[in-house]
């Protein structure tokens, strides 16, 4: 224990200088800009921060990239909350409530709940990075592909039974997505999928531009109805952006049960923020008394799913600094920096190089600390923006949606299907059918296939490989659970 | 008419052979194609690069790299194409150019842009979980032979890339069959294959170099084999597969490529340039730093050693039956 | 028609196409027992039981919701969602050949002439500085490439 505290002072005095928290400062915002507009993520921030690296010594390098990556992440969901366009798949859940919080007039306190919720998550998160890493990091390893494919699963029929109305149409969103993440070539026998002879097709449908379409450019659409609507914003309550006691009360709860869930996923390698912050919402939905709130502007269904995310961040770190592999495409970026540096990161990392690593755990809690400072103040201007009428938001977000389609690939195709997507949205909400499983099911459904292939590989193709491993095993048994918990509350609420 | 005719005949003329004999020089920001997300290996190579050229000064001009992920390189090779006779586009590229479009992934090829230069390699290794009992590729190669269902093999991202080729390759030299060989496909690649190996998922894993050198000088799992022409100074405890009896040297290297018709001044240019840069300290240490090799080949001698290794590769996928 | 039917019946139409498709790929095993063809096939699979069982369901409970599609109430709003889906597809098709500034420009001002009325300063403004701001911001100080078009020549950086 007392060497944990003597690394820690290691990690503090490291990361505390002048110098450095003046690049945490400037990768923090660096991060909250980019996150905030979709298309360009945490991997580009940091990817930009490259050059600029070079002159550092390695600690304040790792320092600074990881604020560019925490920033991303509080950055993700300011745009969510406020136009219900998510700036990166870890933000998806954030518009669930936090948008029709911004409809409701409490944008201030939506903007303020998910700083302080990220805030909590990041430092739980260290927290955990401090004292768990290593059981955690072993307890990681056991997940093979057949576990990975029981927790999507998992995930999966979770978001299913979140959505009102009948499950069979969460099942149908479900397949749809999936249906989506099999277009284009086969990663195993190299085979083209469901292109239809049309080439640009072969590299699969990248799930921002369904988000962008779905989200960002179909609110767009909705809201052609009434276009002299302003906001409900009262006057009292814009420039406030604060929480109340009986708000935060509502969410301490949930950002702690939260934070342990979503540290845990970030450990996994190949699973991202999204599984975290699903899974998050939906058990915050099912342990809620008032789960009819959910998706009107619950405030703690925002402050869970971005507390998970916060640390699921800081569980992205654990591979990368026990193990020295990338857990994320961020951290991929982050890696490759240091090698340039020449620092060769590897499961010694810890002892090699201690201001390193232990800096790094530091930079966490004071990145927080920072970006909770730079996102509150930066609230009160970006809720001033919601006193334009809906006639000059609505070309501006269009301006910024496609500007955000063009840099995921820098192709002329994805506008139409980008076009495509967001008239498919709209319909979907005539019908009713609820996107929130279609789009995990997309950003899982790679995943997915492969897990699965994987597994029936390792198996020599007997199904009994899922009921044979005992995590796999009771995954599957929450799944099937929460299903039938969920039909029971269904019928319950008909009669 | 008929004057302005002439005079305008005689401008264009001059204009043609004035940029026929002056040196070409790049008149603006240079761009550097990776045609992957950041963090892979041509992303990388671009920003070596990048910093190579900006540190020493061999360009004047600034230099940018933008990534064009998509289609295993082709979204990001084709906007190169785009730029016809434009000096200022260079792309990375690898042996992925030749694969890609042998397995039949995409249409395009080395003819369709103009080779500058292969800069470096990585070599690819085999590795095994620390406990083990397998020692040399021969050992991993028998259990294989002995019962394939038994030995999975973590590969990654796709299957057809160097790695599973250079496993395939190693297995026809051992008499296994490709086909029996059990792979799990890691799309995460490194990120995913090296906690399946530490966890027990996948007993053996064909993977580049820079991936395992670290875990396995930390002792967590131990690298049987590398596709190196020679014995690595930093790797002195593990052999070639040439020392080790089997005929195979396996570069995975990475290179450099420009527009389509590029005129030769422009390519005189880019091999000035990437001779200088190769032999500079800066360009040295990184790719030291990185783990990688040098592999430089000039313009006219990566022509030839693309259009060798074409007709070898396209050899090798149909033996093993990748490409039909 | 009614929502869930709808529903139902899109599910089916597009799990049966979806499971068509898939039963034509070739039977490849290089290094990969399952093949490309299994999932696909489960999830065809499930989007046609799911659609059926749906609609079936739906007929059923007598309780259906209507389609409110508004095409003829909500007809000025069809009709900008097509104008908007029209703009943005050419928005793409001409982005690369005249350049960002320019094709975003001319982008922006069709926009906010079509939702914005009869705020034409207003609209020349918004749609001369949301193109030079990004630019500025994303292509000059961050360095991402944005295609420069057939201003290329004109511009300083």
């Amino acid at each position: 224990m007392d060497a944990i505290f003597q690394n820690l002072a290691i990690g503090f005095s490291t990361a505390i200088t002048a110098y450095n928290i003046l690049w945490v400062f400037i990768g923090g915002l660096l991060g909250t800009v980019m996150g905030m507009l979709p298309g360009l993520g945490p991997a580009t921030g940091v990817a930009i921060l490259i050059p600029i690296t070079y002159g550092m010594n390695p600690s304040t390098a790792l320092i600074t990239m990881c604020a560019v990556y925490y920033g991303a992440m509080f950055g993700g969901s300011r745009a969510s909350i406020m136009i219900n366009t998510p700036g990166d798949a870890s933000a998806i859940v954030s518009c669930f409530d936090g948008y029709p919080m911004t409809k409701n007039g409490e944008a201030g306190a939506a903007l303020a709940i998910s700083a302080i919720a990220s805030f909590i998550g990041g430092t739980i998160g260290m927290l955990f990075l401090v004292f768990l890493t290593g059981p955690i990091a072993d307890a990681a390893l056991r997940f093979g592909p057949a576990e990975m494919f029981s927790l999507m699963l998992f995930a999966l029929v979770a978001t299913i039974t979140l959505a009102e109305g009948s499950l069979l149409k969460g099942v149908i969103a479900m397949c749809i997505g999936f249906m989506l993440s099999t277009i284009g070539i086969d990663a195993l026998t190299g085979i083209l999928r469901f292109t239809y002879g049309v080439e640009e097709l072969q590299d699969g449908i990248d799930f921002l531009v369904v988000m962008i379409g779905v989200y960002a450019i179909c609110e767009v659409f909705k809201n052609l109805k009434n276009l002299e609507t302003k906001y409900n914003l009262d006057s009292k309550s814009i420039g406030k952006v604060w929480v109340s006691w009986p708000q935060f009360k509502k969410c301490i709860m949930p950002m702690l049960r939260s934070s342990p869930l979503g540290f845990f996923v970030g450990v996994l390698p190949g699973m991202g923020a999204s599984i975290a912050t699903f899974m998050s919402y939906a058990m915050e939905k099912n342990l809620s008394k008032t789960p009819e709130k959910f998706g009107k502007g619950a405030i703690e269904g925002l402050a869970a799913p971005e507390a998970a995310n916060n640390s699921c961040a800081a569980g992205a770190m654990v591979p990368l600094l026990t193990l020295g592999i990338p857990g994320s495409g961020t951290t991929a970026v982050m890696l490759g920096a240091l090698m340039m540096l020449g620092v060769k990161p590897g499961p010694i990392l810890f002892s090699q190089y201690p201001e390193i690593a232990w800096g790094v755990i530091a930079s966490i809690l004071i990145g927080n600390i920072i970006l909770v400072i730079i996102n509150l103040p930066l609230a009160i201007p970006l809720v001033q923006l919601l006193k334009l009428p809906q006639r000059v938001m609505m070309p501006l977000i269009l301006g910024m949606a496609f500007m955000g389609t063009y840099f995921l690939n820098y192709s002329s195709f994805d506008f139409i299907l980008v076009m495509g997507f967001a008239l498919g949205g709209y319909i979907f909400s005539k019908l009713e059918i609820p996107l929130p499983p279609m789009i995990l099911a997309l950003i899982l459904g790679g995943t997915t296939e492969q897990s699965f292939r994987n597994s029936m590989s390792l198996s020599d193709g007997s199904l009994g490989i899922f009921f044979s491993k005992p995590i796999s095993v009771t995954l599957i048994a929450l799944a099937g659970l929460s299903l039938v918990y969920s039909l029971l509350k269904r019928r319950k609420h008909a009669q | 008419m008929k004057k302005l005719f002439a005079v305008v005949l005689l401008v264009v003329l001059f204009a043609v052979a004035g940029t026929a004999s002056a040196e070409w020089k790049p008149s603006r920001t240079i761009e550097l194609i990776a045609p992957a997300n950041p963090g892979g290996g041509w992303d990388m190579l671009c920003r070596t690069v990048q910093k190579a050229l900006t540190d020493e000064k061999l360009v004047e001009k600034n230099v940018i790299v933008v990534n064009k992920p998509g289609g295993g390189g082709a979204t990001g090779w084709n906007y190169l194409k785009g730029k016809k006779g434009q000096g200022e586009y260079l792309s990375a590229t690898s042996t992925l150019l030749m694969l890609n479009n042998l397995l039949g992934k995409s249409e395009i090829t080395y003819k369709d842009v103009t080779p500058i230069a292969a800069l470096q390699t990585e070599w690819i290794s085999i590795a095994v979980e620390q406990d083990s009992p397998w020692k040399t590729v021969k050992d991993l190669f028998e259990a294989i032979k002995a019962d394939p269902s038994s030995v999975p093999v973590g590969v990654g991202p796709t299957l057809g890339n160097n790695d599973h080729l250079m496993f395939l390759e190693l297995a026809q030299e051992f008499g296994v069959e490709p086909a029996s060989i059990k792979f799990i496909v890691y799309p995460g690649a490194g990120g995913e294959i090296v906690p399946a190996l530490l966890g027990g998922h996948v007993k053996a894993t064909t993977i580049g170099l820079g991936e395992v050198l670290e875990q396995h000088k930390a002792g967590k799992m131990r690298i049987i084999g590398v596709s190196a022409d020679q014995k690595l100074d930093f790797l002195p405890d593990v052999d070639t597969f040439t020392a080790q009896g089997v005929n195979l040297v396996f570069p995975h290297w990475r290179g450099i490529i420009g527009a389509p018709d590029l005129t030769p001044e422009q390519v005189k240019y880019w091999d000035d340039v990437f001779t200088k840069m190769v032999q500079t300290e800066t360009w040295k240490t990184l790719i030291a730093n990185l783990g990688w090799s040098n592999f430089y080949q000039n313009s006219a001698e990566h022509t030839a050693f693309l259009e060798k290794s074409t007709t070898d590769f396209d050899k090798l996928l149909t033996q093993v039956g990748l490409k039909k | 028609m009614s929502k869930n039917f709808m529903s139902g019946l899109l599910s089916l139409v597009l799990g049966a196409i979806y499971f068509f498709t898939a039963t034509q790929f070739p039977e490849v095993t290089a290094g990969d027992r399952t093949g490309p063809k299994l999932f696909p096939l489960i999830i065809g699979s499930v989007a046609m039981i799911a659609g059926g069982l749906l609609c079936v369901l739906d007929r059923r409970s007598g309780k259906s919701k209507p389609i409110e599609w508004g095409f003829v109430a909500d007809r000025a709003v069809w009709s900008k969602i097509l104008v908007i889906m029209l703009l943005g597809i050419s928005y793409g098709l001409v982005l690369d050949s005249w350049g960002y500034l320019v094709a975003t420009t001319i982008f922006m001002f069709c926009i906010t002439m079509l939702i914005n009325r009869g705020h034409f300063v207003q609209n020349l403004l918004i749609s001369i500085l949301f193109p030079v701001v990004t630019y500025a911001a994303f292509a000059v100080a961050l360095q991402l490439s944005l295609p420069r078009g057939i201003i290329e020549n004109m511009l300083p950086f």
